[in-house]
């Protein structure tokens, strides 16, 4: 079939063949990792993450693409998991915002619309890095956008599109070292390219029979509802407050301006702020303050800087929008707090103590079960609390939850940055809410994750070269902070011949082991005697974490 | 001028030398135990360490036996204040804080009920010190350089009544299990739950309880920790001793604290000494204590 112009119906079809052709060949982008070990499943991940949107859109009567559009992003939205999943969702919502509005499209629109994508999916990284499924993406919409003009069908588009992708997929490999190493080419960039093979086999006349996973999506939870602050309301419980302001060297010494004094300012009499987040990095504050006054604090914080972006919202709105009345009910049921912790862990033993130490949710998932936005949405209507700390615990994991934050109107959601479970225990042994400062909380939370070094010992499933390491396949390989360290057949001295990797760990003082699932009881003694040889001066603890993946999850302090 | 007698009581923690130099008495309390034999000990709380020396009572502790502390009993209070009053003498008793002993009330009701009647001619001063040990044994300190300087008791008492809440304490523990067992820390459990290798500082608050304000890692991090806390809250370094008091800890960690305190404040100098029988019993061994005159102890922890 040859499309001139791309309306709703088609384009779902489109979307939901490109969504099938990468259900048909996810595995194999699994596979496609760095280091030897089963994490990261981009494949899977992104399956997931595109058949919520198709999901979304399956018994969508509308024959708008804007419509239809707007359906599909917001599933892919919720069900975005994997930081590959994050990025495909930001992608469409970009082509989607793009497409708003039109009844149908003609190539040229079509390609406008995948530039917004572009925009949109690099906006939505902190550090965009080349080489990866923005590149692959950001190219061949680049490329396709030039050789198509007011007379070039859907097809030619998408053709253009497909045969760039695969030539900067095959590029990536000499844009990132590590995949050059590891000898593979980049697995998100990979699956993005299924889900456009997908679309031009269906232009081709080809429907692919695959079967979908049909997880759907919750309903909407971003519209507002206004009815919940009407002419005759008092205001009660403030505005959420929230912006970014750029530091002024006209205005304030930047390098040495301390945050403190915007914390302080907040606590002024005429503001009274409260649930107060003031960060710097750099020369850059990012505030967040519940206050009846926004107007004042907005005046105030000029004395320092200029803002990048100012949000303010009526709380008695955020409260109603993101809550059911049926939640609400279940709402009441749970003791209010002003604070509460949601982490994500797998293995038994580590969810236990985790809940232990005081956090109130456990998100389940790991290396190989990533969660979704959605799955951190859940949680966070579950808690009753003003305020909700996140545990990502998980490189690839941080964005969802990341994304999830910026969804969830109901609390001021903020995500840690910690990316392992070591880092977390270490974190949350240090747990002091005493001080009913979010900001100096936080703080200590950083602190502790700043202090502890991470490794990790599991098998390798396949043999390989990775950071220096050479990797034989079912050698117990080592990773220092997310890097390569050893690979050892010996799995009885496997912990202290990784510690010996840790260049400060003379100064180190506790270390924490967390067993995994089906470790021997000779295993763990012949580790912990090995390590008390070496290191006479480390306390050393244990925990059966029962995770699975890793044998061992070590916090070294 | 009355001649009056300076009293502490067994958590003040001043040496022998200390208390007959500056001519301190002690009101003793007791400790006692059962040991593993099921054989039941008291002993008086005695400073000068002749019944059982420091090693050996703290070993008694790590063998995981619990010490039991009890307060000033009236037959300690009829002996050590009898034979002041006898001899003419008033009693400026510097007392354990009330946060951790009734010794100072049972003073006090013995004093309305007998001694002011058998002695109407004498006085008594109690100071409710706050605080133990050498924040105790600093004040009892300050109260002989005053009597040397000529001072009454009444002078003495307003100033130490001013300046209590400046005797500083920030104390680490080795371990949780003496304070656990002896249930006298007053912290929220959860706070620390059982989690290894984390250390509370232990401040002295305005209550006069052991309150735990902070959680450090490790041996070294909580020491480290104590100096940037000394360092936050000291006055006037130059004139002045920092006590560190140990119960029978490692030497090196007693070595690092103090090379650590050199190195960032400048006291006139530093004495380290044992920690008392009473306080160790309940902090337990290892257990660093550092005593310092400092800025007003504002922090109130929780509340009974």
């Amino acid at each position: 079939m040859v499309l001139k112009k791309l309306n709703g119906e088609q384009f779902a079809a489109l979307i939901e063949n490109g969504a099938k052709n990468l259900r048909a060949n996810y595995q194999e982008v699994d596979e496609l990792n760095v280091f030897p070990v089963p994490d990261g499943d981009t494949g899977t991940n992104m399956s997931r993450t595109i058949e919520g949107g198709t999901q979304a859109i399956k018994d969508c009567k509308e024959l708008s693409i804007g419509l239809v559009g707007k359906e599909l992003s917001r599933g892919m939205l919720m069900s975005a998991r994997g930081n590959s999943g994050v990025i495909l969702s930001q992608i469409f919502r970009g082509i989607c915002k793009g497409l708003s509005e039109k009844e149908s499209v003609n190539a040229v629109e079509l390609g406008e619309a995948f530039k917004i994508g572009i925009k949109q999916a690099y906006g939505a990284v902190v550090t965009p890095v080349e080489g990866t499924i923005l590149t692959v993406f950001r190219e061949a919409t680049e490329v396709a956008c030039k050789q198509i003009d007011e007379n070039s069908t859907i097809n030619e588009f998408f053709e253009a599109h497909l045969k760039q992708a695969l030539v900067t997929l095959k590029h990536t490999k000499e844009l990132l070292p590590v995949l050059k190493e590891a000898d593979v080419i980049d697995s998100g960039g990979c699956g993005y390219v299924y889900i456009v093979k997908g679309i031009v086999k269906y232009l081709d006349g080809e429907k692919i029979e695959q079967e979908l996973s049909s997880v759907r999506a919750s309903e909407q939870i971003d519209t507002v509802d206004c009815s919940a602050f009407t002419s005759d309301d008092v205001l009660k419980f403030g505005y959420c407050t929230e912006f970014i302001l750029r530091l002024q060297n006209s205005k304030v010494n930047v390098v040495n301006f301390n945050v403190q004094t915007i914390i302080d300012d907040l606590n002024e009499e005429d503001i009274k702020g409260d649930s107060i987040v003031a960060l710097k990095d750099e020369d850059v504050v990012k505030v967040h303050v519940h206050t009846k006054e926004p107007g004042l604090v907005l005046h105030k914080m000029r004395d320092y800087g200029e803002f990048l972006t100012i949000k303010v919202e009526n709380m008695a709105l955020q409260h109603n929008e993101a809550m059911s009345e049926e939640e609400k009910e279940s709402e009441l049921q749970m003791k209010h707090k002003k604070y509460a912790i949601v982490a994500v862990a797998q293995g038994k033993g580590i969810s236990d103590q985790f809940k232990e130490f005081g956090v109130d949710y456990i998100v389940s998932g790991n290396q190989t079960m990533n969660p979704s936005t959605e799955d951190f949405i859940k949680a966070f209507k579950k808690i009753n609390a003003d305020n909700i700390i996140v545990f990502p615990n998980n490189k690839n994991i941080v964005m969802a939850a990341q994304q999830a934050s910026k969804l969830y109107k109901g609390a001021n959601v903020v995500v840690v940055n910690c990316v392992s479970i070591p880092q977390c225990y270490s974190a949350l042994t240090m747990l002091d809410l005493s001080s009913d400062d979010l900001t100096l909380i936080l703080g200590n939370f950083n602190e502790a994750i700043r202090h502890v070094v991470s490794a990790e010992i599991t098998v390798a499933i396949r043999s390989t070269k990775a950071q220096g390491v050479t990797i034989h396949k079912g050698d117990h390989i080592g990773i220092v902070d997310g890097k390569m360290a050893i690979s050892s057949s010996f799995k009885n001295k496997i912990v202290v011949d990784l510690l010996k990797k840790i260049p400060d760990i003379q100064d180190k003082e506790v270390l924490t082991l967390i067993y995994g699932d089906g470790i021997t009881e000779e295993e763990k003694i012949k580790n912990v005697q090995a390590i008390e040889a070496k290191y006479p001066n480390l306390e050393i603890g244990a925990i059966d974490g029962g995770q699975n993946v890793y044998k061992y999850l070590i916090a070294v302090e | 001028m009355n001649k009056f007698a300076i009293i502490g009581d067994s958590t003040c923690d001043l040496t022998t030398e200390m208390r007959k130099e500056r001519n301190i008495d002690y009101a003793q309390m007791l400790v006692s135990w059962t040991d593993k034999e099921k054989k039941f000990h008291e002993i008086p709380a005695d400073l000068d360490w002749k019944i059982v020396g420091p090693k050996e009572y703290y070993n008694i502790l790590r063998d995981g036996i619990r010490i039991i502390t009890s307060q000033v009993t009236e037959q300690e209070f009829d002996k050590v204040f009898r034979h002041h009053l006898a001899a003419g003498e008033d009693i400026l008793y510097v007392a354990c804080s009330s946060g951790l002993s009734a010794s100072l009330k049972l003073a006090q009701r013995l004093w309305n009920e007998k001694y002011s009647k058998e002695y109407p001619e004498r006085k008594l001063i109690i100071i409710d010190s706050l605080i133990s040990c050498m924040g105790q044994g600093s004040m009892l300190l300050r109260a002989a350089d005053m009597r040397d300087e000529g001072k009454s008791m009444e002078e003495i008492a307003a100033e130490l009544e001013k300046t209590k809440l400046c005797y500083n304490q920030v104390a680490v523990v080795e371990s949780l299990d003496c304070l656990r067992r002896a249930g006298r820390v007053k912290a929220a459990k959860a706070f620390f739950g059982n989690i290894f290798g984390v250390k509370p500082i232990l401040i002295s608050d305005r209550a006069g309880q052991n309150h735990a304000i902070e959680k450090a890692k490790g041996r070294r991090g909580s020491i480290l920790r104590c100096v940037e806390m000394i360092h936050e809250a000291v006055v006037n370094p130059e004139s002045q001793i920092c006590y560190v008091l140990h119960a029978d800890a490692k030497q090196e960690d007693v070595d690092l604290m103090v090379s650590k305190i050199k190195k960032s404040v400048p006291f006139k100098e530093i004495k380290v000494m044992t920690l008392g029988p009473i306080i160790g019993a309940t902090a337990g061994p290892g257990t660093l204590a550092i005593y310092f005159y400092g800025k007003e102890v504002m922090i109130s922890g929780e509340q009974e």
